[in-house]
């Protein structure tokens, strides 16, 4: 099956040239998408010759990663796998997640950094953020989740096709998940170990993470309520 | 204030907040934008159910008549929610023209990359 890594960045010029040495190492196929980032990303892609898309106008992590949705669409890819760009996604759990996949054990694999509680943690105040997520997303459409927020997650051909046509823009992870829940999608998660961030600045501050737990909680409501009953609770 | 009237404005908040979410649904109107009028939803529905805060805001801003205190919050939330639209408008303005700009740069990528094109075929039936 033909898998596809796709790698959103945004202002990653210190992180983006270890990043795609190890994606090369592991030889599967990736595309960075350029979030039109303001330092030097850009620059550093053409230099390693990375195959990348720039984006002429920022978009967020939702509007890029759905552009690595639509490229895969449209080479034919059968597994896109979400790898962020800071760095933080550990790729040697690509084979695991990608095989699980391939086997058909879920439509979705997501890997948690919370299973095994192994590895960059976050902080207290982004776990119990976290955990409010994961209880709301099980309220709200049945799927058990540790994770909701993870980037690091890989979905088949069928989801590729959906998420092409419609992606959350803002914070996706967690709608993603409930709107796969509308689709009969099902959603397995594999512990990860994700590391620290090394260079740059998170794109998320205090104040941020407020507006995002109103309005991603709203997201998630919304979107259950525009699925009515083709919500189907699918175990995990 | 009568109960009459408190149902009636009950009644209508609800209408409105079901119209909000109903656009919602539909996917016409995009949450980051309905946030502010969810809120005020919600903000008029608390007047609704409790006009005794009405009351003592109309007092804390020195106002004679609560109807005026509301028609004052109610001008300010909109001059609020239509300055938010014009910073919306702009946003908007600046990325479309961002768009056309590189649209333009790569339009002229492609007419260099078609008259290479069409060069090489010259050169090998020439």
């Amino acid at each position: 099956m033909k898998a596809l890594v796709i790698v959103p960045a945004y202002n990653e010029e210190k992180n983006i040239g270890n990043l795609i040495s190890s994606i090369n190492e592991t030889g599967y196929d990736y595309i960075v998408i350029n979030d039109c980032s303001r330092d030097n990303t850009v620059d550093i892609l053409k230099q390693l010759g990375t195959r990348y898309i720039d984006l002429p106008v920022n978009l967020g992590i939702g509007g890029a990663v759905q552009t690595g949705y639509k490229y895969a669409r449209a080479y034919g890819y059968d597994i896109a796998i979400q790898i962020d760009g800071d760095g933080q996604h550990d790729i040697s759990y690509l084979p695991e997640i990608i095989k699980m996949i391939e086997d058909g054990v879920a439509d979705i694999v997501i890997g948690s950094r919370f299973l095994k509680k192994e590895g960059f943690q976050s902080s207290r105040a982004r776990r119990t953020g976290i955990r409010f997520l994961n209880w709301l997303i099980t309220l709200v459409c049945g799927i058990k989740i540790t994770d909701a927020t993870s980037g690091y997650r890989a979905i088949n051909k069928k989801f590729i096709d959906i998420y092409s046509k419609a992606y959350p823009t803002d914070y996706p992870e967690p709608e993603a998940i409930v709107a796969a829940a509308m689709y009969g999608g099902k959603v397995s998660e594999v512990p990860v170990v994700m590391k620290e961030r090394v260079n740059g600045t998170s794109s998320i501050n205090v104040k941020k993470s407020i507006y995002y737990m109103v309005k991603v909680s709203l997201a998630i409501l919304v979107c259950r309520a525009s699925a009515g009953r083709r919500c189907r609770v699918t175990d995990s | 204030m009568s109960d009459t009237l408190r149902i009636v404005l009950f009644v209508g908040v609800c209408l409105y907040l079901l119209i909000v979410f109903y656009l919602l649904r539909k996917k016409s109107l995009e949450l980051k934008y309905s946030l502010i009028w969810i809120g005020t939803g919600i903000a008029m529905l608390i007047c609704a159910i409790s006009p005794e805060l009405v009351f003592a805001l109309t007092k804390l801003l020195g106002i004679e008549m609560p109807v005026n205190a509301i028609f004052l919050l109610g001008h300010l939330f909109e001059v609020l929610i239509l300055m938010m639209l014009s910073l919306i408008a702009s946003r908007n303005k600046r990325r479309i023209k961002d768009l056309v700009q590189q649209n333009g740069l790569l339009e002229k990528r492609v007419r260099d990359l078609e008259e290479i094109g069409s060069k090489k075929d010259g050169t090998e039936h020439g």
